[in-house]
């Protein structure tokens, strides 16, 4: 296979753990904001993925603390490269599964530095650059974040003691701005690591075929524009997919966040981020904020963090770092096997398995629209569906479950025509006037109950004592439907029920609804 | 190679010192656009205030910004080596 084609995978892998690195982490930044309510969740993720491109291109100090600091790019090949960056693919993606805000860029160190080991040895490996750039800032950026968190909350809930009711208002706002810093500090500094990568694949591919070509590298040079650019747009195209599995538990699993706490958390880890950017080291936006999150919780009330969640993310952050670089390791190993099958089989099986986790995923779904809903992500157990269809429930109940379950019901023929359909959409003004003026109380026709009104209880009786047509068996539907007014055609009309078996209800049920 | 203590220090402290400083900023904002006692809305030397330690708070965040971007990007706009 030539260097460039290798050189051409590892790079679009590069760009793959660069968008999982954006999904998984895009609740760093917003997964506050959205859950005290500065932003919807769309609108959350579409600013923090522009913020985020922005954030890319402002810094590279880190980029080069990868590409030649924690390595020896002399004795790194492309294939350890690529053997990494599927291990903490497949770790970001394990961990998102499990809605576990873990560190990508811990998951990247961790499988480069268990391939580098498999196949270089220890001296592929700078173990200090190791303690002193990720280590030792893994453990002090989330205890500083938590203590800068802290005291912001003490000084920012000071002022609101004694202020307007508009204080958190202006808080929120506040928020929403400090929530895009934090997003620009996270591109300039998770965006740098996969530049870093790939600078490191292009030294590494330069030094293996000898030759110079328009896309070459040395060690110790900075990244090319092409590849900040591309890396910037992947994580941000990352972010703007949404990790809410992950928000879930960051917005809501932790603590419950108000605006002055969210603006306290984002301006900790924002200036955190910034600066240790700044200095080159490879700090995990996803200790920092959780740190954060943590230390703004205990500026409240103690019983307001949930320390079980806390307790599940620090287990994970510790196994981070080892079991990245196992998977790192175990794929460095396979990749090397043969001349190309060894490579092809891990990409198989880095495909394979990303579509089981997907699959996976679907089951308990996680999405902007339930995201705020609860503050747990399920992964197993039994799999959501939608609600049972409410015959069992309502009045017929005793009579018609037992021999009908509801699964097994047949749908109503109604259910196939344009008023089926209709129902999807809530009503129009002028449709809810038109209901409001009908009078269904009079002729007893049952179309006039409301229970297409959004937020009717379908299961319930209305206030004519009857059941919406679609949670009545066929026959009992059939006699009672008829057109909604006199000037609105029926569209309730199933081909082979005749408009004469319409009756008024107060007809065919004596003693209902009159 | 030695563990870069300093940088370390400085990291933390920019982060406590910064942190405090702009909630800080944003409380005495918020206290001075507050109204006091049974008045509507604050009075104009209050806003003015408010809305000036505001500004101040905002110019602080685009210095820290910059100088952290400043050199990058006329590094890639190639204005400096």
């Amino acid at each position: 296979m030539p260097v460039e084609a290798i050189v051409l995978i590892v790079v679009l892998t590069a760009l793959v753990f660069d968008f999982t690195n954006g999904f998984h982490d895009s609740a760093n930044a917003m997964a506050t904001a959205v859950s005290a309510g500065s932003y919807r969740p769309k609108q959350a993720v579409l600013l923090a993925a522009v913020m985020n491109l922005i954030g890319a291109c402002l810094s590279t100090e880190v980029a080069q603390t990868i590409s030649s600091g924690l390595v020896d790019d002399q004795l790194v090949t492309p294939e350890m490269v690529f053997a990494a960056l599927v291990g903490a693919i497949l770790w970001n993606l394990f961990t998102w599964l499990l809605g576990l805000p873990s560190s990508s860029s811990h998951a990247i160190f961790g499988a480069l530095i268990g391939a580098v080991l498999v196949r270089a040895g220890t001296a592929g490996v700078h173990g200090w650059v190791v303690v002193s750039k990720i280590l030792l800032p893994a453990l002090v950026a989330p205890t500083v974040a938590g203590v800068a968190a802290f005291l912001a909350t003490k000084v920012a809930y000071a002022s609101i003691g004694r202020a307007h009711k508009g204080s958190k208002k202006r808080f929120r706002q506040a928020q929403r701005v400090s929530s895009l810093l934090v997003a620009l500090a996270h591109g300039t500094s998770d965006g740098q690591k996969t530049m870093g990568i790939i600078t490191l694949v292009l030294v590494s591919a330069t030094i293996a075929s000898g030759q110079s070509h328009w896309w070459s590298a040395q060690p110790g040079d900075g990244p090319h524009w092409w590849v900040i650019l591309a890396a910037g747009l992947a994580i941000a195209l990352g972010t703007y997919s949404g990790g809410w599995r992950i928000m879930r538990t960051m917005g809501k699993g932790m603590a419950d966040i108000e605006a002055p706490q969210g603006f306290a958390v984002e301006t900790s880890s924002m200036v955190a981020i910034l600066a240790s950017s700044h200095f080159g080291f490879g700090l995990s936006t996803t200790h920092v904020v959780s740190g954060a999150v943590i230390g703004t919780g205990l500026s409240r009330t103690p019983d307001q963090v949930r320390w079980r969640t806390a307790r599940n993310m620090g287990f994970g952050w510790l196994l981070t770092l080892p079991a990245a670089g196992l998977l790192g390791a175990g794929a460095a190993f396979l990749a090397e096997q043969g001349s190309y099958a060894g490579f092809v089989a891990v990409l198989v099986i880095l495909v394979l398995a990303a579509l089981a986790i997907k699959l996976l995923a679907g089951r308990h779904k996680v999405s902007a629209d339930n995201v705020t809903d609860s503050a747990e992500v399920r992964v197993f157990g039994k799999a959501l569906e939608p609600p049972a269809t409410p015959i069992t429930q309502g009045a017929l109940a005793p009579v018609l479950a037992p021999a009908l379950p509801a699964s097994t019901l047949p749908d109503h023929p109604l259910s196939a025509t344009p008023l089926a359909l209709a129902r999807l959409k809530p009503p129009t003004k002028k449709q809810r006037r038109r209901q409001t003026r009908r009078p269904d109380l009079a002729t007893g026709h049952e179309s006039a109950t409301g229970h297409d009104r959004p937020g009717a209880d379908r299961t319930q009786p209305d206030r004519t004592g009857h059941r919406h047509p679609s949670d009545r068996p066929q026959a009992e539907t059939a006699q009672t439907t008829t057109p909604a007014t006199p000037d609105q055609p029926s569209t309730a009309e199933p081909a082979d029920q005749p408009v004469a078996a319409a009756q008024p209800v107060a007809a065919a049920r004596p003693g209902v609804g009159v | 190679m030695t563990l870069d203590w300093m940088a370390l220090l400085q990291v933390s402290l920019v982060t406590i010192i910064g942190s405090v400083m702009i909630a800080a900023l944003l409380s005495l904002a918020n206290w001075l656009l507050a109204p006091l006692g049974e008045a509507e809305q604050p009075t104009p030397i209050r806003r003015v205030a408010g809305y000036t330690v505001m500004a101040l708070m905002v110019e602080l965040v685009g210095a820290a910004l910059y100088l952290i971007a400043h050199q990058h990007v006329a590094r890639l706009l190639g204005l400096s080596d």
